[in-house]
């Protein structure tokens, strides 16, 4: 384990070149997109150059771009992402009342995943070619399939439609009110679970299924271990490392805001507010929260290859 | 940006994509059959009638009082309405705050709010308000409590007036000149020129009431902390994110009002508001564009037609490039629009021809009948397109010289302004041009449609607008050279003297039949191709009573309460 340290340090180091190199691209990007944050401000006012000259001389948003965005660095460097071009919040904060409902919802998601994916999975390649495998991966196939903001769709406003029931559209934070928080996420974490569960249990299946087929395992029956052993303990232990990845991507992926989930929900998450604020180019906000999800991202990937060692310590620290 | 805003402002989220934001309220219906002289088409007068009767018999009951009322908002940005787009802020604003005068939810001509009385009006420029003697803030630092005084009025105004580059409602009051306390109780108002819409205008959200103390204390309106007004409700806390609480202000001026306890708001977005409010998590919402039509013919819930999502739909054509900057290929193409189907595809069915005011400016528009009259309005269409023709050839144009308009427009699924807008359009024209006129299509991503449209860089779009309470809001702000929203660069000196004429026209008789004139000036010259008008329609639930709001928002809710 004495290895880690560097590695550690050089995955660290390579972490923040990504994320330098993130901001220059975010940064970039967002300015040479059409439209900007003073037109937009403007369009209640009406369209007048010397107006829109005013407003930018006032943003700061008529100096150079190189000095704007080392201006913005120098901020980051001081952790202060800044402050809304739009509204004039902070932009830390707008981050820090979003993140908890992206992190519930993630966390939520990938557990349900979790417990419906991965003893499917292994059920799958225990039993394989029994009816219960083809029932199993045709479930796993499925979820994949079919779109989770179709069934979100469907489970928000048919109900609604029929009997008058709708899951709770109202975001409400778990310290304000507990049990109407796990109300509120119940049915978007199934949503999306569901869906996610579908490539967990393929990976999980497939993984299992090698491993199953490898000599140690013949020696640990062999050697007359209970068969629960041999499962738990020997093969799926070693089939865990792919399964590990398809997850890390997915928590990576769910932590950057399931934009689409937020809306049909109402859930004021992450990517509600990336939306939201693309749309009227609020500079400082989109690269804030860029550069958070991209952080997100890379540490993510950085714990995944970690916990790789913990799992299978047998694994090339490379 | 939810932001569906009224003034000649375009109807944006809600009722497009983001909102509806939430759900003006408005019972223009109500207005609709309180003006007698209206000519509307028999079914709009009935369902308006079917709104209004639930409306009159809530109103026979006796109050209850108690009880929160739930209903939806908007994604805010802030609480400064003086400096944000005020559709959604105004869900806020028109509880916590009050104006000198309001819309009557009859037919929106203004009433007193929290002056006595109409103003005096010693001449056409003058207007001098009373205020109460009863009337306090709330009782909440730095102003506990303290009466409104005309000091209040006058800081509250000259803020909104304020010179800045976001201060986006200073237009509204533009032909003021000055405001002055005379004594503690009367504000004198003095224009630049008469202006017989500034008391509409003053009943605009905007043109709230609040203490300077406020602004001292705190660097702007933004923060719920700064909300602190006279309205009849105080609020308690709100957060972009999840909305708003209020509780009742016992101190309210109008003695007994309100009669709830409470108003939550919540944060949501029209689908999902309308989906709440089948499921009976919130009382009120805006009915989906595309259900209104079936929604009133079989009503499961009361019902109001008209209001904050009330639309205008036009066809704007860039009138300082070629080719619309040839007047006759403009009437080519008012000519050639065909209102009635563009009621049927583009406002689902539900909707009047009408020439830029909104569907709940019934009381001042031409009637059906009259529109029916104005060229490029009436039934016979292959006549219209025969005309349309001989203008486009006369103007040099041909199949083998054909009109190329570059049209833009949102890359978004809506009917009404998105990418089948401008597909239904490109379809109109060429057929109905007999291939002369050929038109591009550039689907853009919203802002920067806004940013093209701003600044002049498209030949035609399509889009959908709101108005505001006065017909002059969007007909100066679209038509006049010096409109806010002249995003057509329309320089008419007529036009602009005939809509600067209506605006100095005080007797309300005389200046309809002047607006009327305008209408049919711009039919005629089609600077701009206006279609149709649509209601928007709100639905509450049956125990909600008293819930008669203005066109915008849900007015104050003071008179709303529960049975139950």
């Amino acid at each position: 384990m004495w290895l880690m340290g560097p590695y550690i340090l050089r995955r660290l180091s390579l972490s923040l070149m990504t994320l330098l190199l993130v901001s220059i691209v975010v940064f970039s990007s967002v300015r040479l997109m059409p439209g900007d944050i003073v037109r937009t401000l403007l369009q209640d006012v009406g369209y007048d150059p010397a107006r829109e000259a005013e407003l930018r001389h006032e943003l700061g948003l008529d100096r150079p771009a190189y000095e704007q965005y080392f201006v913005w660095l120098g901020e980051i460097a001081q952790g202060d992402l800044g402050v809304s071009l739009w509204d004039g919040r902070d932009v830390t904060e707008m981050i820090r009342a979003r993140l908890p409902v992206t992190l519930e919802l993630a966390l939520s998601s990938i557990i349900v995943a979790i417990l419906i994916g991965l003893p499917l999975g292994v059920l799958s390649a225990v039993k394989q070619d029994t009816p219960l495998d083809y029932v199993a991966r045709s479930l796993g196939v499925l979820a994949i399939s079919v779109p989770n903001f179709w069934i979100a769709t469907l489970v928000v406003s048919l109900p609604a439609r029929w009997w008058g029931w709708a899951p709770p559209l109202h975001y409400v934070s778990f310290t304000d009110d507990p049990v109407a928080n796990i109300k509120v996420f119940i049915t978007p974490a199934l949503v999306l679970g569901v869906n996610l569960s579908g490539s967990i249990m393929r990976m999980g299946r497939s993984s299992m299924l090698e491993v199953l087929r490898l000599d140690y395992m013949r020696t640990a029956r062999a050697k007359g271990l209970d068969e629960r052993v041999v499962l738990y303990r020997h093969a799926l232990r070693n089939a865990l490392i792919p399964v590990m990845t398809i997850i890390g991507l997915q928590v990576a992926f769910l932590l950057g805001g399931s934009v689409i989930i937020e809306s049909v929900f109402s859930l004021p998450g992450m990517g509600r507010l990336m939306i939201d604020t693309l749309t009227v180019r609020d500079y400082d906000v989109v690269q804030g929260v860029t550069l958070v999800f991209a952080t997100i991202m890379v540490t993510v990937n950085l714990v995944v290859d970690l916990l790789y060692m913990v799992v299978d310590p047998r694994t090339k620290l490379t | 940006m939810k932001n569906t805003r009224f003034l000649g402002a375009r109807a944006s989220r809600r009722t497009f994509l983001r909102t509806s934001a939430g759900a003006g309220v408005g019972a223009a219906a109500i207005g609709l059959v309180g003006c007698g002289d209206d000519d509307d088409d028999e079914e709009a007068t009935a369902t308006a009638a079917a709104g209004a009767a639930t409306a009159t018999a809530t109103a026979a009951a006796q109050p209850k009082r108690g009880g929160t009322f739930i209903h939806s908002t908007s994604f805010l940005s802030h609480l400064d309405i003086h400096q944000v787009s005020y559709a959604g802020v105004s869900d806020v604003t028109l509880l916590v705050y009050n104006r000198l005068v309001r819309p009557t939810v009859k037919d929106q001509l203004p009433e007193p709010d929290l002056a006595t009385a109409m103003p005096e009006q010693p001449d056409n420029l003058t207007f001098i308000f009373k205020l109460p003697a009863n009337a306090k803030f709330h009782d909440r630092a730095p102003v506990n409590g303290r009466v409104v005084t005309a000091e209040d009025v006058v800081f509250s105004l000259q803020r909104a007036a304020t010179d800045g580059p976001t201060f986006a409602h200073k237009g509204e009051i533009r032909s003021i000149d000055k405001i002055e306390a005379v004594d503690k109780t009367t504000v004198r108002i003095t224009t630049k020129q008469p202006d017989a819409a500034l008391l509409a205008s003053l009943s605009l959200p905007p043109f709230i009431v609040f203490a300077r103390e406020v602004l001292d204390k705190f660097p702007d309106l933004k923060a719920p902390d700064a909300a602190i007004g006279t309205g009849p409700f105080i609020l308690e806390n709100w957060s972009r994110e999840t909305g708003g609480k209020l509780k009742r202000n016992p101190a309210y001026f109008r003695e007994g009002l309100p009669y709830l306890d409470a108003v939550e708001q919540r944060t949501l977005d029209p689908d999902p508001a309308w989906t709440a409010f089948l499921a009976g998590q919130i009382h009120t919402a805006a009915v989906p564009e595309a259900e209104e039509k079936d929604f009133k013919a079989n009503p499961k819930f009361p019902f109001a037609e008209s209001g904050s999502h009330a639309t205008a739909i036009g066809r704007i054509m860039n009138t300082k490039r070629p080719p619309f900057d040839d007047e006759r290929v403009r009437r080519a193409v008012g000519l050639i629009c065909d209102r009635d189907a563009s009621i049927e595809f583009q406002q689902f069915g539900n909707g009047r021809a009408s020439v830029c005011l909104a569907y709940d400016h019934a009381f001042w528009n031409l009637s059906v009948e009259e529109t029916a009259k104005l060229p490029g309005f009436g039934k016979d269409k292959a006549a219209d397109k025969k005309q349309a023709i001989a203008l486009l050839e006369a103007a040099g144009y041909s199949k083998s010289n054909p009109v190329k308009a570059d049209s833009v427009a949102w890359s978004h699924p809506s009917r009404q302004f998105g990418i089948p807008a401008l597909e239904y359009l490109k379809q109109e024209l060429e057929q109905g041009s007999g291939g002369i006129i050929q038109a591009s299509l550039r689907p853009m991503e919203p802002t920067a449609w806004l940013d093209n449209e701003a600044r002049g860089l498209f030949d035609f779009t399509t889009a959908v607008w709101v108005a505001g309470i006065d017909p002059d809001h969007l007909l100066s702000r679209m038509h006049h050279t010096v409109g806010g929203r002249n995003y057509g660069r329309i320089s008419d000196p007529t036009l602009d003297a005939m809509l600067d004429k209506e605006r100095a026209t005080f007797d309300v008789k005389d200046r309809v039949k002047q607006i009327h004139e305008v209408l049919r000036y711009i039919a005629e010259k089609s600077p701009t191709a206006w279609l149709t008008a649509g209601p928007g329609v709100t639905a509450w639930q049956p125990f909600v009573k008293g819930y008669a709001a203005t066109s915008y928002a849900r007015g104050s809710l003071e008179n709303t309460w529960l049975d139950k």
